[in-house]
């Protein structure tokens, strides 16, 4: 970038960099005043170029520091000063209290100068400003905010025949005016009334509007709203129960947007949903309460007029949808009402692609489960490619830096971040920052943090001389409810000792711990959180035996535990029979010699390490996958009558990986294996395992010894299922004897299907589906 | 395609006439309808006054800057095409670089059609809106000419809009 510019001011002439200069004071003219203003400072030549500003910005930002008389100074030597022949757009946050006259010369200023975009927030004053009838003559207008205004249009409109769109919130507007504002502006193609009164029977009348698109109507004290536009495109209504009707066919709705604030009496007539419903057949998007869906329940309970008048009416006329994809229901309740109508709306809709539920918090508190309806939705569809979501809450759920970065979205977003439920501080946080940074970044994110929850917290710290502090973190992110917890102190220099409070939170259901101790309370042996808890990794953790059997003990939905490098524990005991949900069981380079597994549903066994003892106290019917990566050692090869005893237990195993020393067993006791073929041998084909679900073998380093080829062959014999067998050899071998003991494998095996490569590498087998 | 202008002056019918536009710096030339080329006030008073020839040399101007202008102008030629097209048309217009925009708005500087000029501008205005002052006056080859009393003398007549700014 540099190296260009150079060479662009070499190549200008004085003539190019004066006609540089002209082009980027015209670009600035483009600027916000604030800007422009600042763009004094480039240089000499550019001192007055706020003076040509088209884009005078006097918003909530630019009132925000300075007090009213100063911000009168300014706008006023702003509009003394300019010397533009155009102003396009004009913002103004202000309070006109006291300065009317003063505030009807500013807009008498813009309006001489074309401007294009106006929007006027008086919500700062005491009493709506009166805004000047000449507004309403300036041909000019394209876009008009109203906020907290008075204004008297007269019936015959002088001019705003360009106006695209209208704003109004906080204005008390009558129907004659928004009628006439109809009946003259026919490029209209928006308009918003939010918190505007004065209003009761809203008449949209914009059959001769041919760009008319847009309806929003929020809070407002509306009862009515008589619609006449067949371009309307989106309907957005929020508030109060109130009555729509149609006087044109709507073919070009897109979406539409009803939420109902549910009030004590006036749930919405049925007659009058049903004519609603018919008329938005042709919509692409549907967003709607649960009141909106609750309708019939008023008169009785239980919804008896429901069934006696409303279901046969629906029924009857019978509206097709045909282009409803999506329907979003906010604060579903699961009742009986409701989801009939989402029966109705699963019946009709034959192209319906998703529909995403947000339960009402009641539900949610009392957790509650759709898993259930799941199935009665899938009943009903007619669609079959509609896809049913609950969604706890229709928050950002973003990552927190992405959140932060969404501030220069709009100042809307500004403090979206605030809100973030993801707080990951991870490797790729830390990477680039100093720890005082990194403690004055998380510093800054905890104290501003509004949102009531957070959902997911990483960490990737040394806490080393600042232990109080991570507390306090974590004290924080435990209060906020935490569900997802990754703490890594790996940077640390001794094992951070994790404060107590974190065992007693109810609320986390996957916790990762790296480099840490931690004290679960002795006596009594009762822990009082983690009730919740689903996952649990431990990674160069100091964990004893006791500690393990408590988590075992209390922890009611746990589906999986993963140690790696951890110490403390020699013996471990996976004693989880009343454990419904536990699967997975990885256990990776820790000091353990003998591992007893108790446990029914496991499915997933990953051992890797040196060789240790397993017993299994309970047949292993759902084994599904064993990784047995032992490690050779000089000294302890696995006793054979032990490892008899793990083949048979795993023998309903659906895919098998296992280093060669797993095969060599049995090698120890005497040289070329004497001993196999007076003991194991015998011992091996006398238990006779079958092996009915074993489809995969994999073998690491595999020399071609005769023990391991004899194990191999007790396999291929023994599985009569075998799919595939993967050999990774341990060092080259030529072509020919692959050849042969091609031959060999296939004189051995079972079962007919088996096949058996041979691969260089272990990161090859990859693309060979394994 | 220096040749296709003659074949089409003899083929179509008079009312249909077309433009040569040549760019000086790498000798590309562009046929363009006439309708279409008087949209740049330089041109139609070039026309006007009877002093261009069968090809209109147009100095400074690459290129590969003269297409998209002249992408710009046939859109814009259009008489059926509806406003939102027209924005999206310019939109993808000027989603360019930084550089390739400022050859651009000089270019509709040169050549004078205030939409594009306007449509550019915005656009370089919008993508520089935040850099930081010395970036801007790198792009565009400005020297910093204040005193350092001078500068702080600009800087304290509107402090207003200095606050929360280095």
């Amino acid at each position: 970038m540099l190296e260009k510019s150079k060479k662009r001011v070499k190549r200008g002439t004085t003539f190019t960099v004066n006609l540089h200069e002209d082009v980027l004071e015209n670009i600035i003219s483009f600027f916000p005043i604030k800007d422009a203003t600042r763009c004094g400072q480039l240089s000499t030549r550019f001192k007055n170029a706020w003076r040509f500003c088209r884009n005078l910005v006097f918003d909530l930002d630019f009132a925000r520091g300075l007090t009213k008389g100063n911000q009168i100074k300014v706008i006023n030597r702003v509009f003394n000063q300019h010397l533009g022949p155009k102003i396009d757009i004009f913002h103004l946050y202000f309070d006109p209290t006291g300065v009317e006259a003063l505030v009807k010369y500013w807009l008498k200023r813009v309006t001489l100068k074309g401007v294009e975009e106006l929007d006027l927030d008086f919500t700062r004053g005491d009493v709506p400003f009166k805004l000047p009838s000449h507004l309403f003559e300036v041909e000019s207008i394209r876009s008009l905010k109203l906020a907290h205004c008075r204004l008297n249009l007269s019936t015959q409109l002088q001019g705003l025949s360009f106006l695209k769109t209208l704003v109004l919130r906080r204005v008390n507007i009558k129907s004659i005016q928004i009628a006439t504002i109809f009946a003259n502006c026919f490029l209209l193609e928006g308009i918003e009334l939010l918190r505007c009164f004065g209003t009761l029977h809203l008449e949209i009348f914009a059959r001769r509007l041919k760009k008319y698109k847009q309806l929003v109507v929020r809070d407002c004290d509306i009862t009515s709203i008589a619609i006449d536009a067949p371009t309307l495109s989106t309907l957005s209504f929020c508030g109060k129960v109130c009555h729509f009707g149609f006087y044109s066919p709507m073919l070009n709705l897109d979406e539409v947007v009803l939420i109902f604030t549910p009030t004590r009496s006036g749930f919405p007539r049925f007659c009058l949903v049903t004519s609603l419903m018919i008329s938005i057949s042709n919509v692409n998007i549907l967003k709607v309460s649960s009141t909106f869906l609750e309708l019939g329940e008023f008169p009785f309970e239980n919804g008896l007029y429901w069934k006696m008048h409303g279901k046969p009416k629906l029924e009857k006329c019978n509206p097709t949808f045909q282009r409803l994809k999506k329907i979003m229901v906010k604060g579903f309740k699961f009742e009986m009402v409701e989801l009939e109508m989402l029966k109705f709306f699963l019946n009709q809709a034959k192209f319906l692609e998703s529909i995403a539920l947000v339960p009402s918090r009641n539900c949610r508190s009392k957790g509650f489960s759709q898993d259930k309806y799941q199935i009665v939705f899938r009943l009903w569809k007619a669609s079959p490619n509609a896809k049913i979501r609950c969604f706890a809450k229709h928050n950002l759920v973003l990552p927190h830096q992405r959140c932060n970065r969404c501030g220069q979205l709009s100042t809307g977003f500004k403090n979206a971040w605030r809100f973030c439920r993801n707080l990951v501080f991870d490797l790729d946080f830390a990477r680039g920052l100093t720890k005082e940074n990194q403690i004055r970044v998380i510093n800054h994110v905890f104290y501003q943090h509004l949102g009531p929850k957070i959902d997911i917290f990483h960490l990737y710290f040394d806490p080393t001389d600042v232990e109080a502090l991570v507390e306090c973190w974590l004290k924080m992110v435990t209060l906020k409810g935490v569900e997802e917890l990754d703490l890594d102190f790996t940077r640390g220099g001794v094992l951070f000792k994790l404060p107590s409070h974190l065992f007693e939170v109810k609320s986390i259901r996957s916790l990762k711990l790296t480099c840490c101790r931690f004290d679960l309370p002795d006596l009594p042996t009762q822990l009082h959180g983690l009730y919740f808890l689903k996952t649990l990794v431990l990674k160069r953790v100091n964990i004893n035996t006791i500690q393990m059997e408590k988590i075992f003990a209390y922890c009611f939905l746990l589906e999986g535990i993963e140690l790696l490098s951890c110490i403390g524990t020699v013996y471990l005991d996976i004693i989880g029979r009343h454990l419904k949900k536990y699967k997975q069981l990885v256990v990776g380079d820790c000091d353990i010699i003998s591992i007893s597994i108790d446990n029914p549903t496991v499915s997933t066994l990953s051992f890797c390490g040196e060789y240790c003892h397993f017993g299994f106290y309970s047949p292993m019917l759902n084994l599904d996958e064993a990784v047995l990566n032992i490690t050779p050692t000089r000294s302890s090869f696995p006793r054979l009558c032990l490892v008899n005893n793990l083949v048979i237990g795993i023998s309903t195993v659906n895919t098998f990986k296992v280093s060669s020393a797993f095969l060599k067993l049995g090698e120890v006791h005497l040289e070329n294996g004497l001993y196999w073929e007076m003991h194991g041998k015998l011992e091996l084909e006398k238990c006779n395992p079958s092996f009915p679900r074993l489809k995969k073998i994999m073998v690491n380093g595999f020399k071609f010894r005769t023990f391991e080829l004899q194990m191999l062959k007790f396999f291929l014999k023994q599985a009569k299922f075998l799919e595939s067998v993967a050999l990774v050899p341990s060092g080259c071998y030529s072509k020919e004897f692959y050849q042969i003991t091609d031959q060999l494998f296939c004189l051995w095996k079972a079962s007919p299907n088996t096949t058996i490569r041979i691969f260089k590498s272990i990161w090859k087998i990859k693309n060979w589906n394994f | 395609m220096a040749s296709a202008p003659e074949n089409e002056k003899n083929a179509s019918a008079p009312e249909k006439k077309t433009l040569t536009l040549k760019s000086m710096i790498n000798n590309e030339e562009f046929v363009v309808d006439e309708h279409v080329a008087l949209q740049s006030v330089t041109i139609k008073n070039m026309v006007d006054s009877d002093c261009a020839g069968d090809v209109i040399p147009v100095p400074t101007i690459s290129g590969e800057i003269l297409a998209l202008v002249i992408e710009y102008c046939k859109n814009h030629a259009n008489p059926s095409a509806s406003e939102d097209d027209l924005k999206k048309a310019d939109a993808g217009i000027v989603a360019k670089d930084i550089y390739t925009l400022i050859d651009l708005v000089l270019a509709a500087n040169f050549l004078d059609i205030k939409g594009l000029l306007e449509v550019t501008s915005q656009k370089i205005a919008d993508s520089i809106k935040d850099l930081p002052h010395q970036d801007v006056r790198e792009i565009f080859g400005v020297e910093n000419d204040y005193t350092p009393e001078e500068e702080a003398a600009v800087r304290a007549e509107h402090d207003w809009a200095f606050e929360g700014f280095p």
